[in-house]
């Protein structure tokens, strides 16, 4: 076969000036361009230029090092075609000084380029390996950048380092372990769909965020914005860093008329420095710190919320300048008579597993307050610690799959239901289960369709019960939006159709669990 | 316009815009270039630093060849006017006392490590078909063979992609850190103006801003960027720190903070570093 010969094609562009980034992607470009062996994109300076006669491509020709030059090595058509391509992208650009450069392909590699490409963006979300992440955080905010940091496993150390630096700059740090929010109307990480409103929410809890803003979207209410602290935010060693940001942010809102705040109980000096900045905020603020007394919380313009269902519901109430609904509502507990009814004496317990770790501390809380005692791996104060071992002598029993226990090397089950839907069958088998108890979680990072494998997951527990001649409360709730690409009532009609008792919020899921165990106890069945 | 360097005129000056990006516009002003840059840029001798209301993308408010006039602090041009009245003035931080040699030891250690993970997404030629050239750069600075010295310098003017070629980058960096390690030292101060004389006459072999900072360093000026990595690596104690403002230089441009702090570890590497080895012999 005859050796193909290659041509030199080159362009010069007199004082035209390229930023690296466009110069190395344009260079990207033509390199992949069929019949293209080489490519080069660069000033015309003496170095440069010798550099490409040291690769075998000389040019015989002065320049000036304000030139810009663009040289491509292949088969002569392809060079020609190529050049051209390049004269017409750069001459364009260099029309439109404005004009963007997306027609290029090479992948970002660094937050730099980035910002390059997107100068008016205004928050990076990052999601590295925890080793790497503190570091990308600290280059996103010294370009500017708000920073949501996606990553777990950020040492304490570097989290209130990174919060420090951000807050000298008046930067937000969003994170670590920040798996959602809702920035500007903007969906970030797991959040769901949910309307633009007037209520804005500042949240150390992902799930505990979307339980909150998607009932004040179920209840025709709307979100300004859901700002995401990080699970650590509130502990003594961070101060609360990110939360007082966030207040003081929504207090500047125009868009804002009522605050959320969500945390599990701070150290009382945290709690007392969340509360003055609320309080001083000038707005109503409803704020959940889950399990802490409502004396503890409860002030003028602070209204102590002991559910996220009743943290939406009174914010609502309030933005439609209402007073907030009274506490103690009861739950519809006729829902799982006829299932308590059905039991085997043997059944006595229930076992919840769930996405969600806010949702597995809130029902600890319900069982707690109900003198119900409980275990959990990820134990509220007051619950006893489950080491993952006999489940079926550790009476009720709550997991939260979430943890880094179960995640180590495998996605998070909002993202993999698989591990849960195979705990449900396994819990499913033990003669002491009465109810299983579980949460969907959707939005835009999660499953496309979780409730496919769980209604699957569910029929076969009922099964594997009935074949022991037992009847199982399945009960659960859909933490989600019509809007989601999930569809919460889809999702919500294929568990109903599995035989699952469905409530309304996580507080009313558990306290129906909490029904069955009480019964179960008091032999009311 | 929040924060003016030293070297820019407060009231009055007239110029036209050599080149324009989203985050910085130069503007050229008899024989020097001024830098217009956003709030998220770093403060320099040359520089105009914006406030933060100012527009996210100079290129929708500069064109290249605009006339930009300057009188009783006030910039107007074609499609922009900005205050200069209320801003105040950028200089340079005074020295502060040198960290203890293993102090000094680990920032270098620090700094060496987050350049490598770094380089990996963000390589120039410097970490490619650099090595060598550095080596003997190094070699010859440490022998204070000027001589030699410039001679492998030369290979550095103007190589690389993009505004600032990362040979030049390298060079600013590499003569920051030896005007500050010079410490008083008779050989080492007549190499450093060796040096500076060498890059003043640059000019012609890389792009004209490469140019401008090659010509600042020969002068003994540089940017915040620049010198705070240096006083990280001498001086600050705190390593959290000294992390922070590594990482910030390194944040700068596509390859250019990059390629600068390349040059300040070389200047280390052949003044700190070799000081101490001999010391430890």
């Amino acid at each position: 076969m005859p050796a193909m010969s290659l041509a030199v094609h080159y362009r010069v562009f007199a004082d035209l000036y390229k930023d690296s980034v466009s110069l190395m992607q344009l260079g990207a470009k033509l390199r992949a361009r069929a019949g293209v062996d080489e490519a080069s994109c660069i000033m015309a300076t003496p170095a440069n230029l010798e550099q490409l006669a040291h690769a075998g491509l000389a040019v015989g020709a002065s320049f000036n090092p304000s030139d810009l030059l663009v040289l491509v090595r292949g088969e002569a058509q392809a060079c020609a075609a190529a050049i051209d391509d390049a004269a017409g992208i750069l001459q364009s650009e260099a029309a439109q000084p404005g004009g963007s450069s997306v027609a290029f392909a090479l992948p970002l590699t660094s937050i730099a380029m980035g910002q390059e490409r997107a100068p008016d963006a205004d928050l990076a979300l990052i999601s590295v390996p925890g080793d790497y992440a503190a570091a990308e955080a600290r280059k996103a905010l010294a370009l500017g950048l708000h920073v949501m940091l996606f990553s777990d496993n950020v040492s304490v150390g570097d989290e209130r380092a990174i919060k420090e630096y951000a807050r000298e700059r008046g930067l937000l740090v969003m994170g670590p372990d920040c798996g959602t929010a809702i920035v500007n109307g903007v969906p970030l990480g797991f959040a769901n769909v949910v309307r633009r409103g007037d209520i804005g929410i500042v949240a150390a809890s992902g799930t505990g965020l979307q339980e909150v803003t998607c009932r004040i979207h179920q209840l025709g209410g709307g979100v300004s914005q859901a700002l995401g602290t990080g699970g650590r935010d509130l502990k003594d060693e961070i101060g609360g860093i990110t939360m007082l940001q966030g207040i003081e942010a929504l207090a500047h809102d125009a868009r804002t008329r009522v605050i959320v705040l969500i945390s599990k109980p701070p150290s009382p000096a945290i709690a007392q420095r969340i509360l003055d900045a609320a309080a001083g905020s000038g707005k109503p603020v409803v704020v959940d710190f889950l399990g802490a007394p409502a004396a503890s919380v409860a002030r003028p313009r602070i209204v102590a919320a002991p559910s996220l269902q009743y943290a939406a519901d009174a914010a609502i109430a309030l933005a439609q300048r209402r007073a907030p609904p009274p506490l103690g509502a009861a739950p519809p507990v006729d829902r799982v008579a006829a299932s308590i009814a059905a039991m085997a004496p043997t059944q006595r317990d229930v076992r919840g597993l769930f996405c969600g770790g806010t949702f597995c501390y809130e029902t600890q809380l319900v069982f707690l307050e109900r003198g119900l005692a409980c275990r959990s791996n990820a134990p509220a104060n007051g619950a006893l610690a489950y080491d993952g071992h006999d489940a079926h002598n550790a009476g009720h029993l709550f997991i939260d799959l979430g943890d880094d226990e179960y995640t180590r090397g495998r996605p998070h089950p909002m993202i993999d239901p698989s591990q849960r839907n195979a705990a449900i069958r396994a819990h499913a088998a033990d003669p002491a289960v009465a109810a299983l108890l579980f949460d969907v979680v959707l939005g835009f990072g999660a499953h496309p369709d979780p409730a496919a494998e769980l209604a699957t997951a569910l029929r076969d527990a009922r099964a594997i019960a009935s074949a022991q001649k037992r009847t199982l409360a399945l009960i659960g709730h859909v933490c989600g939006t019509e809007g989601d690409r999930q569809d919460r009532s889809r999702q919500q009609e294929m568990l109903a159709n599995a035989g699952a008792i469905l409530a309304a919020s996580n507080f009313e899921a558990a306290a129906l669990a909490a029904e069955v165990a009480t019964r179960r106890r008091g032999g009311r069945a | 316009v929040t924060r003016l360097g030293y070297r820019v005129p407060r009231t009055q000056f007239d110029g036209t815009v050599h080149a324009v990006f989203a985050r910085a516009c130069y503007i050229e002003c008899g024989d020097t270039l001024l830098t217009l840059v956003v709030a998220t840029l770093a403060d320099g001798p040359t520089t105009l630093l914006l406030g933060r209301e100012a527009a996210a993308d100079l290129r929708s408010a500069f064109c290249r060849g605009d006339v930009v006039r300057c009188r009783e602090g006030q910039i107007r041009s074609r499609g922009a006017f900005v205050d200069l009245r209320s801003a105040r003035t950028w200089r340079v931080p005074d020295p502060r006392p040198a960290l203890a040699v293993s102090d000094t030891m680990s920032r270098l250690e620090l700094a060496r490590s987050r350049l490598a993970q770094v380089r990996r997404t963000q390589s120039s030629v410097l970490n490619g078909s650099g090595d060598a050239a550095i080596a003997r750069l190094e070699r010859a600075c440490r022998y204070l063979d000027a001589a030699a010295a410039l001679e492998h310098a030369t290979r550095f003017i103007g190589w690389g992609e993009g505004l600032t070629p990362a040979g030049d980058d390298y060079l600013v960096g590499f003569c920051a850190a030896l005007g500050t390690l010079a410490c008083g030292d008779a050989g080492r101060l007549a190499f450093v103006d060796r040096m500076r004389e060498f890059l003043a006459a640059q000019e012609s072999r890389t792009t004209p801003i490469a140019a401008h900072y090659l010509n600042l360093a020969a002068l003994g000026h540089f940017n915040a960027d620049i010198l705070r990595a240096v006083d990280a690596l001498r001086s600050e104690a705190d390593a959290q720190a000294a992390q922070r403002t590594l990482d910030e230089i390194m944040a700068t441009g596509a390859t250019s903070g990059a390629d600068a702090l390349t040059g300040i570890l070389s200047g280390f590497a052949a003044w700190f570093c070799a000081s101490v080895m001999e010391c430890r012999r």
